[in-house]
């Protein structure tokens, strides 16, 4: 290798690995601000989920393009995996009012959210709908009493112990971490649940104005006058 | 010489440093590539939802042990559907919350990657899988056609030894077939003190109260060692110790100094087989008449230690005598012993007949399966059963059980794992493993301990009372009694599905098993005898407190488990006295053939000073052949030495019963120990005091001001100035804000300093606590052959990863003698001192290991804890090089990585993983986190419940196993936890103080009691 192309090599890499590591930033300090950044533009998700809704949701701005930005675990804002069945949360939430804990029953008060299970979705679909396609798929599985196995959207790594409950109980709007699922036909990552993002709640403090916002509601007075709520940032809260 | 050689850089090619730039950023460009690629990983839900569960919250069940005979108490965790801890039942009247090692394991038994997946049947020699149906349609032609033949009455059906209703169950169900009762077989059961029990005090096993006692003497009863009931006799003694000024003193007579004598203050080293001489010699010195010089010159023993031990005997009351040897007429000494303490008038006072336990009820002795084994091979059994048994390992090699059993008509096991006697069999019927099944058990008269599954079935096994049920189906008499399962037969025991729903909340119930049908007397061979057999040395077989008679040996956490005694795992050794390997030519790791009349076997040698220089000792429990992958080829097996010698009046295998040779043999290997040295070469890392001194107050050599106290060194905030570089502006105590670090802090963080205390005097080595970590902290285990590189060939095989110092316990026993010579060099001289003292992570607060890690992977947290954060960590090392404890360990390899040769947790071993803690993996460091995962999940829930945390509201894994009840961990900043007021003890210490490492563990030195002839010397 000549000193010439050495010049060229190392720069070049060096390059690439900056571009990342910027993209990286970029996602962490946009993924919790609430609004898209000036003149981005519309992702291939954002305009499905606009398309399905009819209205604009704030999506996954941290990324365009169709392969996009992972972190090294494979995970990223942004990640859309289709799911074995097509489950609209704006249906349930929105049209049908149901809260997020009816199916998801243990979010305040365990580490596990919870996914209803199988049984729970047929209480409802051995009558309703059972016509629709997507319905007598799920009743495929229910009737084969196989367990529909979702693609997981978010996830934590191993190495860190994140308590749905404390978060739940503390007021944090689901919609603070999750994005407004109740707008997404097909969930995608809202947050990208790096630790400078988890941190930066923990240290500034969650503002509940903030997670009604973020939930779409406008907040009520006593919102916007509530403090900031902080947690403690001590590394073995998370990590052990 | 040129200068191009010494620049060998080529002009334009790339120097290192630049090299190594290059390769940084190809390499991240090369991890931006590789993971682009999304990992698609599942969330599975329920197909239908079970009750009163939450996922991620852990649901328990209480259950009952099945490991040994005590029958203990169990609280088993499960999590989402998955046994992932046993612990002790709290309100069980056995163990009371404790737990030993053994019990522990049984999750590794139900996890066990070697089990029967299925029924299997024997097709062209082979056992292949089958479905029940046509193995309980192949087994119900078999009965019929044996039946047919009129051959009932030869069937034999070999039981495990168990309490509760089930050998009756199987009694009827046999004695409807026209076949007799079975034979209950547990290798281990203490049958010569259990016969003498019976001709004494018409009880198989009374109460013995360790604490009411002033004097304890056993005669080759290793009462701490898992004999008899380990967990409540653990128990007593460590509440009769912790009366430190007042705690009796221990006496152990026995050739080897077993767990039980270095636990004991005085070591008499009779001959093997020489206790019952001393045990009758001493009646008689009690009794006022007789010399004990007959006795003491039988035992090899000087006449002085015997008369003092007379004296103290008269003196010392009331006291606690204890039979329990393997000899050829133990139950003769049992028998002597029991007259002891009648004559000393300890019965009714320590030994209590009236409110005994159960657990040996029923128990059938080892020459009842041996005649069994004759019948067979003279052919004359048509069908032979056997069920949690495993004669052909544990019976002496000259029964030739095995060859035996395959000459059986036809050979039908419930075991539910491959193992020597199974692999004879044409019929495998695998059982539920116990925390899978119903079942019951009696440990005290009129309480019921009752056993539920905790979780589905892992493989398609059934339980066998289940396939009785179902074998009896096609005889409409029979069956016609039999309850529907054997759920419903459990209920009607207590009277009811809604009893047997109130009661299994806490495991007991009122109420009796079916009572255990009384072993028909079965003639026992004497065999030679240990005066007639040839050489030089008596052969002391033991069993092994860690893997009792061989059942242990398939669970690596057990193989893994350091014997307490010898510090050696994976591996089987020959126990030699310092002097007599000199004499023999023998090192440390020489290996050594030991040969009898029966068989040989050839293993390395560990100098043991606790053993009579005549005396060769080996463990049971290795040297299997055919007990899955953690057990094959580790170790040998000792039983093959042995003769065909049984007690005369129990029918026990004798364990000492022959005289052997010891030679040197070829080859030499590294012992496969955790231990550096058995020395504490000064460091007085484990303390004692003696009894005299603890009196008067003289506790600490050095008289200056206890850094240990509550008042300097617990206070909550901001304790440690490693803290305060680590935290750097936010640590600086000038500075406004010291972050979480002041107590002030809104977060409250640093309110709370968690701190643990052990006592010394209570702790017995157990070990305990070490498996209960192992449990409850996803430790891998690294000795299989496969975990290590095979390249040197004194450190391939069993335990390879030891013998280079990678174990990972947490937690680990360290046993000191308190001799200052090496081993090599020591005389025989029974009286040495003997100490142990649990050694983890100390949670410094000033912590060596801190400022040395150049990512901060490791720190001080404001709650006291010195916190390993494993995602930062860059496997340096040099916190486990600058830490004066050596409480670090280093993943070598990617233990918990499926793909890896290496992997720790073969499905489903892995199944038992605490969700609550990571996994971690390669390059990483790890060590005692306090349990960290339990601090948080306690203030998790009260935050739940919007409250405070509960003084002593939970504690760490080994904390809750303790047998002895030596550790409290809490919070040392509020008074109200026990750990504070424990931390106030005059006895407290830490451990290497002068380094000013401000631990946060505090130990409590041991009170020694040395005999009153030796104090009055000194």
């Amino acid at each position: 290798m000549t000193g010439l192309r050495k010049w060229v090599v190392i720069p070049g890499v060096a390059a690439i690995a900056i571009a990342a590591t910027m993209m990286s930033a970029y996602a962490g300090s946009q993924s919790g601000a609430g609004a898209p950044a000036a003149g981005s533009k519309e992702t291939a998700t954002e305009a499905a989920n606009r398309e399905a809704t009819g209205k604009a949701v704030p999506g996954p701005w941290a990324y365009s393009g169709a392969s996009g930005y992972t972190n090294y675990l494979g995970q990223g804002t942004g990640r859309s995996p289709v799911q074995p069945i097509k489950f609209p949360h704006p249906v349930h939430v929105n049209t049908l009012k149901m809260n997020c804990v009816f199916c998801h029953m243990a979010a305040f008060k365990s580490t596990d959210p919870g996914m209803p299970a199988v049984g729970t979705c047929m209480g409802c679909h051995l009558i309703i709908g059972a016509d629709r396609p997507e319905v007598k798929k799920l009743a495929d599985y229910a009737n084969k009493k196989l367990p529909v196995p979702w693609v997981r959207v978010h996830k934590v790594p191993e190495y860190v112990h994140f308590p749905h409950m404390r978060h739940v109980n503390a007021g944090v709007t689901c919609q603070t971490c999750h994005g407004q699922v109740n707008n997404m036909p097909q969930v995608f990552q809202y947050a990208s649940l790096n630790m400078g993002w988890c941190v930066g709640c923990h240290v500034n403090g969650y503002s509940p104005a903030e997670g009604l916002r973020a939930a779409g509601y406008e907040p009520d007075k006593q919102a916007l006058e509530a403090p900031r709520k902080k947690a403690s940032y001590d590394c073995s809260n998370c990590h052990y | 010489m040129s200068q191009d050689v010494i620049d060998s850089t080529p002009k334009d090619g790339v120097k290192r440093r630049e090299f190594l730039k290059v390769l940084g950023a190809t390499g991240a460009a090369a991890t931006l590539v590789g993971c682009a690629s999304d990992k698609v990983e599942k969330l599975i839900p329920y197909v239908a939802s079970p009750d009163n569960t939450v996922p991620g919250v852990s649901s328990y069940y209480a259950t009952t042990c099945r490991e040994c005979a005590a029958g203990c108490g169990l609280v088993v965790e499960t999590r989402d559907g998955r046994a992932i801890k046993a612990e002790g039942n709290p309100e069980h009247p056995v163990n009371h919350g404790a737990l030993c090692a053994r019990g522990q394991a049984g999750l590794q038994g139900l996890y066990n990657p070697d089990r029967f997946r299925g029924p299997m049947i024997r097709e062209g020699g082979k056992l292949v899988a089958t479905s029940w149906d046509k193995a309980i349609a192949a087994l119900q032609a078999k009965l019929n056609e044996v039946k047919g033949q009129g051959k009932a009455g030869t069937a034999v059906f070999i039981n495990q030894h168990e309490q509760g209703s089930f050998p009756a169950f199987l009694d009827q169900w046999l004695a409807a077939h026209g076949m007799p009762a079975h034979l209950s077989y547990d290798a281990e059961a203490p049958l010569a003190t259990v016969a003498a029990n019976r001709a004494s005090f018409n009880v198989s096993w009374p109460k013995l109260d360790f604490a009411a006692a002033k004097l304890i003497v056993s005669f080759g009863a290793d009462y701490l060692d898992g004999w008899g009931l380990s967990v409540p006799q653990q128990l007593a003694f460590a509440e009769a110790r912790a009366k430190l000024d007042d705690a009796p003193r221990a006496v152990y007579i026995g050739a080897r100094r077993s767990l039980t004598g270095l636990n004991s203050d005085t070591w008499i080293p009779a001959r093997p087989g020489s206790e019952k001489a001393i045990a009758e010699a001493l009646l008689a010195a009690v009794k006022g008449s007789g010399s004990l010089k007959a006795a003491a010159d039988a035992a090899g023993v000087s006449v002085a230690s015997l008369e003092a031990l007379a004296k103290e005997l008269q003196s010392a009351k009331p006291s606690l005598l204890i039979a329990g040897g393997n000899d050829d007429d133990a139950t003769g000494t049992a028998l002597a012993v029991n007259e002891l303490n009648k004559a000393l008038g300890n019965v009714g006072v320590t030994v209590k007949p009236a409110e005994g336990s159960l657990a040996y009820e029923g128990a059938g002795s080892h020459a009842a399966v041996r005649e069994a084994g004759e019948r067979m091979a003279a052919g004359a059994v048509a069908l032979a059963f056997v069920r949690g048994a495993n004669p052909a390992h544990t019976l002496p090699g000259a029964a030739k059980f095995a060859a035996a059993f395959a000459k059986a008509g036809y050979k039908v096991s419930f075991s539910s794992y491959p193992d020597e006697t199974t692999d004879l069999c044409d019929l495998v019927l695998p059982d539920h493993h116990a925390l899978e099944s119903w079942g019951d058990a009696e440990p005290v008269k009129g309480t019921l301990s009752l056993q539920q599954p905790t979780m589905d079935p892992v493989y398609d096994t059934r339980a066998t009372a289940d396939v009785l049920i179902a074998l009896a189906k096609s005889d409409a008499a029979l069956s016609a009694k039999m309850p529907a399962d054997y759920r419903a037969f459990i209920a009607a025991r207590v009277g009811g599905n809604a009893n047997l729903a109130a009661a299994l909340p806490k495991g007991i119930a009122n109420g009796s098993a079916l009572p255990a049908p009384a072993p028909k007397p079965v003639a026992s061979k004497p065999g030679a005898g240990i005066g007639q057999s040839q050489g030089p040395f008596h052969l002391h077989v033991y069993r092994s407190p860690v893997l009792g008679d061989g059942r242990g040996a398939n669970k690596p956490w057990l193989q893994e488990l350091p014997d307490p005694v010898t510090k050696t795992l994976w591996q089987t050794v020959v126990e030699l006295h310092p002097e007599t390997a000199r004499k023999l030519g023998l090192e440390e790791g020489d290996h050594a053939t030991v040969e009898t009349a029966q068989g040989s076997l050839t293993a390395p040698v560990y100098l043991y000073i606790g053993i009579r220089p005549d005396t060769v000792g080996i463990a049971t429990g290795r040297g299997h052949t055919s007990y899955g992958r953690y057990a094959n080829g580790c170790g040998v097996n000792p039983m093959t030495l042995l003769p065909v010698a049984e007690d005369a009046k129990s029918g026990a295998v004798t364990l000492v019963s022959t005289r052997a040779g010891v030679k040197k043999a070829d080859g030499s290997s590294r012992l496969v120990t955790t231990e550096g040295s058995g020395r504490q070469h000064g460091r007085g890392i484990a303390r004692a005091v003696s009894v005299a001194d603890f009196i008067k107050g003289d506790l600490h050599d050095e008289k200056e001001e206890f850094v240990g106290q509550a008042s300097t060194a617990f206070l909550p905030g901001l304790r440690s100035p490693v803290a305060n570089d680590a935290q750097g502006e936010l640590g600086d105590p000038k500075s406004k804000d010291k972050g979480q670090y002041d107590p002030n802090h809104w977060s409250g963080v640093a309110k709370r300093r968690w701190a643990m205390t052990i006592d010394l005097a209570k702790c017995t080595g157990c070990a305990a606590c070490v498996t209960a970590c192992y449990a409850e902290n996803n430790i891998p285990t690294v000795g299989a052959p496969w975990q290590g590189s095979q390249v040197m060939p004194d450190r391939t095989g069993f335990g390879a990863n030891i013998t280079r110092s990678r174990e990972m316990a947490w937690i680990r026993l360290e046993r000191y003698f308190e001799i200052d010579r090496e081993p090599k060099d020591v005389e025989f001289d029974p009286d040495f001192e003997t100490r142990v003292i649990p050694m983890m992570c100390q949670h410094c607060g000033n912590a060596p290991c801190e400022p040395v890690c150049p990512v901060y992977a490791t720190y001080h947290s404001p709650d006291g804890l010195n916190v390993q954060v494993y995602n930062r960590c860059v496997g340096t090392r040099y916190c486990s090089n600058n830490c004066p404890y050596k409480v670090r360990y280093f993943n070598w390899f990617g233990y918990g990585e499926a793909d890896r040769v290496q992997y720790a947790f073969p499905e489903p071993l892995h199944w038992q993983l605490n969700p609550d803690v990571t996994v971690r993996g390669k390059g990483v460091m790890e060590k005692c986190s306090f349990c960290v995962q339990r601090i948080r999940e306690a203030e998790n829930r009260a935050k739940l419940e919007q409250r405070e945390l509960k003084p002593d509201e939970f504690t760490t894994a080994c904390a809750q196993a303790c047998p002895s009840r030596a550790i409290i961990f809490g919070d040392a900043a509020d008074e109200q936890w026990s750990v504070a007021q424990q931390l106030k003890d005059e006895r407290g210490y830490h451990v290497f103080e002068e380094l000013n490492t401000f631990t946060a563990v505090v130990y409590l030195q041991k009170v020694n009691h040395p005999s009153p002839a030796a104090a009055t010397k000194a």
